[in-house]
């Protein structure tokens, strides 16, 4: 029988091996996941989620 | 704002580190900006740890006594400002790992707070609404973003 073995956590590797990617590393996962659970339960302040103001571009004149 | 701050190393657009040295040695910290949410590539959250050397994996519980927790925020305040001038527009959720770690960053926030808001708008969230930051109050969490005119 086989017998299961716990698996050791091992990030996956970045596309630079001198990066590990820390985005994958279990207490920051459960912290962003905390974040995720805040935001989704009390969304963003309405200043956050507006569109920035952009310059309309200039309509060109027409000649009729 | 002219704080003591460490050398950050830029690993990546959205990793930094650096290394605190005190009472305790030299200690290797770590801040992420991680996307919150997938649909959203405006939120991101801000992680931040220390190296641990016995588990080879980051922490953020470990209390390193370096004497030296000014500097560190604000190098962690200068990683804010290098991640939003490559991304303007993100928004970045800031909680500590503990309520004093919160206490600490907000401490941190109300000393700058001018500059902080000549730069960034600033909301702390209180009783389930994120409010314009006012000193004297704890909040649970933190939200930022750059000012639109910058």
């Amino acid at each position: 029988m086989k017998r299961e073995l716990k698996k050791k956590f091992v990030p996956e590797p970045s596309s630079n091996p001198d990066i590990p990617d820390y985005s994958k590393y279990p207490v920051f996962v459960k912290k962003t996941e905390e974040a995720r659970a805040t935001l989704r339960k009390y969304g963003l302040p309405k200043e956050f989620t507006e569109q920035r103001k952009t310059k309309a571009p200039k309509s060109k004149k027409t000649s009729s | 704002m002219n704080l003591e701050k460490y050398p950050l190393e830029s690993k990546s657009h959205t990793t930094f580190e650096f290394i605190s040295v005190g009472p305790s040695g030299r200690i290797r910290k770590i801040i992420v900006f991680i996307q919150i949410e997938e649909q959203n590539n405006r939120l991101y959250n801000l992680c931040f740890g220390d190296w641990d050397k016995t588990s080879h994996l980051p922490n953020d519980q470990i209390v390193s006594n370096n004497k030296d927790s000014r500097k560190v925020l604000a190098t962690v305040a200068a990683a804010v400002l290098e991640f939003t001038k490559r991304f303007p527009k993100a928004i970045i959720y800031a909680k500590g790992s503990s309520e004093s770690r919160t206490r600490l960053y907000q401490m941190q926030i109300a000393s700058y707070l001018t500059e902080i808001t000549n730069l960034f708008q600033i909301k702390g969230l209180k009783n389930g609404i994120w409010e314009p930051f006012k000193l004297g109050i704890n909040y649970e969490a933190f939200l930022l973003t750059r000012q639109k005119s910058l």
